[in-house]
């Protein structure tokens, strides 16, 4: 790629994601969660309406500097995650260690947040950040063991090339690798942060946890912010198990079929609570990632 | 038609459009007349057709329901609410009771008229009022907001002594020190 | 599991200075004097089998001059509603609380010391429950007038 394309890519796929997942993907998951429910739902440019609102608010309260840092440091960490992403053979910032530095600002995430929750002086904000680390602290484990296998694999730490020997072999890395695919699904409610997994956000038990102050501009940002991490975990998702793809559209396809089986498990199931989380999350996905792995070892002779 | 209406709205004045339809009620229930919020908001009266979604925070919500009978410590923590949510916030108030005591109006411990402490944009009468009457409020309250005299917030900054004058009657003046002492409300 | 007629009978053999009768099936209305309820009510926890405080109710009489207390226990095992009523002097509202016995008369006795003045020595925390701030006459006394309290607080004139 020359480099003004990589500039303008650089700066048009965080937007295009932002445009995507924020609005679409939430339109669409607001749309199919009221059909499950028998009724009409808002329509589908209902986070369109939602954002204006929320930009065009008279008032902002804020709580210092760290509070309004604490957000865009969160979504510098999740847009340069995203960048690194091979999207259907756009990958403006890969390099030779793209999977650890992805899962390394993948925390910027949840950093950036619980700085700006506890600059904002109020507990439910900080009971929310512990909970949102006690989560990460359940799906890393079986996260990394999947990871762990793939790159033992394929003897690369670089995202392009994995999805390159998916493509040149023409087996999908889900069929390559069964018990790593399986602990992905099962723990991909936990990555998302939906239910059975949102007691982060969880507006009937701590108020809606790292957001209770974020009112009118930073809830504008935190939407973004979600909306990134979210195309970050669909897209790596994609990326690894499901092959990428050659251009752009048919990656968000597919992107939106994993969104939609993260909204179809939202709509049923209802939520756990902190121990119960970590307690799944280390039986049966780290079982199946732990065989992933040792068949991954074994397969290719290490 | 409607939806050239809304089209032509969008591009002339964008932040009322937003505001209309995208009005987030806080998940404060007060006083009898919540029972009738969850039949509203799930099937089949569904208020999330026009964007209304429960919020748990005051800072994130806009609208703000006074359903049924306030006593006066209850009184004092919607009050508390209240100044924090961030303009423009929108009162709607439920049931006959915050019109002129309903039930109650000879009750020791409850406010008889709502109008004095809080300004309130729509009221819906009724005892409790019908899921079907709730909705027919919130849209007149759309309507409200179109043309620009859902003016609630701006007459509570503007009268801001009067309204301080009648908390200050009935909840005593221990309640606004504490007010003014919390420096983040506004 | 004793019924309605052998716990009179029981009653009002073991105490003297009770009576009580069955009012109809599964209701029995025991009248005791004030010294008398913690014992009573006791002996009803312990040798009846009437684990359930179901409610502590106060009855202004302003015209005899007194407060009527109502105990309501209940049994599981038989059904019985048993209603233990004791009068007390209402110029100095005294009546000794029965927390030892039955650890939830706490709350009913907090309510009842905040609405009708009645004090309650031994419980641990008579602390207002509804009312803040309030320095008239306990509101559900009979000589409170209510209206004409609601007319001056929350309809003056402006």
């Amino acid at each position: 790629m020359t480099i003004g394309l990589q500039i303008a890519w650089m700066i048009s796929l965080p937007v295009v994601m932002i445009l995507l997942v924020a609005v679409v993907f939430t339109g669409i998951s607001l749309k199919v969660t009221a059909r499950i429910d028998r009724r009409y739902g808002p329509p589908i440019y209902q986070p369109v309406i939602d954002l204006v609102k929320l930009v065009s608010l008279k008032t902002n309260v804020s709580h210092g500097v760290i509070f309004d840092w604490g957000l865009l440091v969160a979504i510098a960490g999740s847009s340069v995650a995203l960048l690194m992403i091979p999207m259907g053979g756009i990958h403006p910032l890969s390099g030779s260690g793209d999977l650890l530095v992805i899962l390394y600002l993948m925390i910027f995430a949840s950093v950036g947040l619980g700085l700006s929750a506890g600059a904002s002086e109020n507990p439910n904000a900080s009971m929310g950040v512990s909970r949102k680390l006690m989560l990460g602290l359940g799906y890393e484990v079986p996260f990394i063991l999947i990871l762990l296998a793939m790159m033992t694999y394929h003897h690369t730490t670089s995202l392009v090339a994995l999805v390159a020997a998916q493509r040149a072999t023409g087996v999908l890395g889900a069929l390559r690798f069964p018990l790593s695919a399986v602990a992905a699904i099962l723990i991909m409610p936990a990555l998302q942060g939906v239910r059975p997994f949102d007691f982060v956000t969880a507006p009937q038990e701590v108020a809606s946890g790292p957001m209770v102050e974020l009112g009118g501009k930073y809830l504008a940002l935190m939407v973004i912010e979600q909306s990134l991490h979210t195309a970050v975990i669909l897209s790596l998702m994609v990326d690894l198990f499901f092959g990428g793809a050659t251009n752009l559209g048919i990656f968000i396809l597919k992107m939106t079929g994993l969104f939609l089986f993260g909204v179809l498990v939202n709509a049923v199931y209802p939520r756990f609570r902190v121990e119960q989380a970590l307690r799944y999350c280390w039986r049966w996905p780290t079982w199946f990632a732990l065989g992933g792995l040792i068949m991954a070892m074994v397969t290719k002779g290490g | 038609m409607r939806e050239h209406k809304r089209a032509k709205m969008w591009t002339t004045h964008p932040y009322k459009w937003g505001q209309k339809y995208s009005l987030w009620p806080i998940h404060f229930c007060t006083g009898c007349g919540a029972i009738e919020i969850p039949p509203t908001m799930l099937a089949p009266y569904d208020a999330s057709r026009f964007g209304m979604g429960p919020m748990a925070s005051p800072r994130q919500a806009n609208l703000l329901l006074l359903t049924g009978y306030l006593t006066r410590k209850t009184l004092k923590y919607v009050i508390r609410t209240y100044e924090q949510m961030l303009t423009p916030r929108y009162v709607i108030s439920f049931g006959s009771c915050p019109i002129d005591g309903g039930l109650y109006y000879t009750s020791y411990n409850t406010i008889n008229h709502l109008e004095w402490y809080l300004p309130v944009d729509v009221w819906i009468a009724g005892c409790m009022p019908r899921p079907e009457a709730f909705l027919m409020g919130v849209n007149r309250l759309m309507e409200e907001i179109e043309n620009g005299t859902a003016d609630g917030y701006k007459r509570y900054e503007e009268n801001i002594d009067y309204y301080r004058r009648n908390q200050e009657r009935t909840l005593g003046k221990k309640f606004l020190e504490e007010l003014k002492q919390v420096e983040w409300l506004t | 599991m004793m019924r309605e007629q052998e716990l009179v009978e029981r009653l009002n053999a073991r105490f003297s200075g009770l009576e009580a009768r069955v009012q109809r099936r599964q209701r029995v209305i025991v009248s005791a004097t004030r010294e008398l309820i913690p014992s009573v009510l006791l002996w009803l926890k312990e040798q009846a089998g009437y684990h359930q405080l179901t409610l502590i109710s106060c009855v202004d009489w302003i015209e005899d001059g007194e407060f009527e207390l109502v105990y309501h226990v209940a049994s599981h095992a038989s059904g019985i509603h048993v209603m233990v009523k004791a009068r007390i002097d209402r110029d100095q509202p005294v009546m000794e609380s029965i927390v030892p016995i039955y650890v939830p008369a706490q709350p009913y006795e907090r309510e009842i010391h905040e609405l009708f003045g009645v004090d309650f020595p031994g419980n641990p925390d008579l602390t207002p429950l509804y009312l803040d701030d309030w320095h008239e006459l306990p509101p559900l006394r009979k000589d409170f007038d209510t209206k004409a309290y609601a007319q001056r607080t929350y309809d003056y004139e402006q």
